[in-house]
């Protein structure tokens, strides 16, 4: 059972119906799935009686952002989000870059810049090799070319 | 495991990244050395940086204040500084950098920087290096056999990363032999240069960079 406590909120609240890309329905108060601007503004285009479909998104992914939407929209003093936050943000690097790409697509400013200084804080110590290697990029520097910029940079590159 | 993450998400992360990491990382691949050596990001990485790390300045200048001899110390915030031109600032900012082991302040010099990420300060023979980005200073290990007994001189140049300066052996106050000492910001470490140097007692020799090249003018 993937819908989270908000569908359970009395009438008065409206709520949002989110689907994954793998068919899993999501109850969010209007509130808290409007911090998403891909979601506002399919909901102002008439999706927000029906179900909000949300194709670049998986049930599991969906499920931690809707628990980010819900926390953020609680009222919660901001000592407590920022521990929150913190917890959140404590995944493991597939999990990271998943949320990564769907507060990107949903369009979760305070979400993404968080995540994106996680992953920051992540490679800063890293070698450009690991990056390549974990971003899957390819080198496209002649060995000159590289060596050149080492150079220049040396002491960068202790 | 690698992963897929768009070029717009790649420059949110990089953004976020220390000076030092962002200058690694420009061999990563053509598209970061791009994005990261552009000036619209330059710009909005400064703004990111926290209040006090001060990173790609365009114009550095260092200012230390003179020690009196007499007491109270200085404050300690107040024993070396530089003065910072930021991208898109019309008036430079001072930095007041935090006091570093060496207390003689008057003989300390800026060595070098670049992108703003290093500036170091030495006497006798013993140098600092203080990170801009971390805010704060580290050790360095000094030439054992160098002694007391020598002066350099000022001019110095800074090719590739290795500072250079021209510097004199003294005796009892009389000069000696000419030699020059580098320091290399790659490896935090200093060594001599001898052979080859002329006579800076004799001639007026001057070190400059051209082409990226260390070069004796004379």
């Amino acid at each position: 059972m993937a819908s989270s406590e908000s569908t359970t909120t009395s009438t008065t609240t409206k709520v949002l119906r989110l689907k994954s890309s793998d068919n899993e329905i999501f109850g969010v108060e209007e509130k808290a799935a409007l911090q998403s601007e891909t979601i506002k503004s399919l909901a102002e285009d008439g999706y927000s009686e029906d179900v909000i479909p949300l194709f670049n998104v998986e049930k599991k992914t969906l499920a931690k952002i809707v628990e980010w939407l819900n926390k953020h929209a609680s009222g919660s003093s901001k000592e407590e989000l920022k521990r929150w936050d913190a917890d959140f943000v404590d995944v493991d690097k597939d999990v990271l870059y998943d949320l990564l790409l769907a507060s990107n697509y949903l369009n979760i400013e305070v979400l993404l810049h968080q995540l994106a200084q996680k992953v920051a804080d992540m490679i800063k110590g890293k070698k450009p090799e690991e990056i390549r290697q974990l971003f899957g990029i390819k080198n496209d520097f002649t060995p000159e070319e590289e060596a050149e910029i080492r150079r220049e940079n040396a002491w960068a590159f202790e | 495991m690698s992963i897929y993450v768009g070029e717009d998400m790649f420059r949110e992360i990089l953004l976020r990244l220390p000076p030092k990491s962002l200058l690694c990382f420009q061999t990563v691949c053509k598209n970061w050395l791009a994005l990261i050596t552009s000036s619209d990001f330059i710009a909005v990485h400064c703004q990111h940086q926290p209040k006090h790390s001060v990173v790609f300045p365009s114009w550095l200048e260092c200012r230390i204040p003179k020690q009196e001899n007499s007491c109270p110390p200085l404050r300690k915030s107040k024993e070396f500084g530089i003065s910072i031109l930021r991208y898109g600032k019309s008036r430079p900012d001072y930095l007041d950098i935090p006091s570093s082991m060496i207390k003689d302040t008057s003989s300390a010099s800026l060595l070098g920087f670049c992108n703003g990420l290093l500036c170091i300060n030495i006497v006798d023979i013993k140098a600092e290096v203080f990170t801009l980005s971390t805010g704060s200073w580290r050790d360095v290990k000094a030439i054992p056999r160098l002694g007391r007994d020598f002066r350099i001189y000022h001019k110095p140049v800074i090719v590739k990363g290795v500072w250079y300066c021209m510097a004199l052996r003294l005796k009892n106050h009389r000069y000696m032999s000419s030699f020059i000492l580098t320091f290399d910001m790659g490896n935090d470490s200093f060594s001599i240069m001898e052979d080859g140097v002329p006579d800076i007692d004799k001639l007026m020799v001057e070190l400059i960079t051209y082409n990226t090249i260390l070069n004796l003018m004379y």
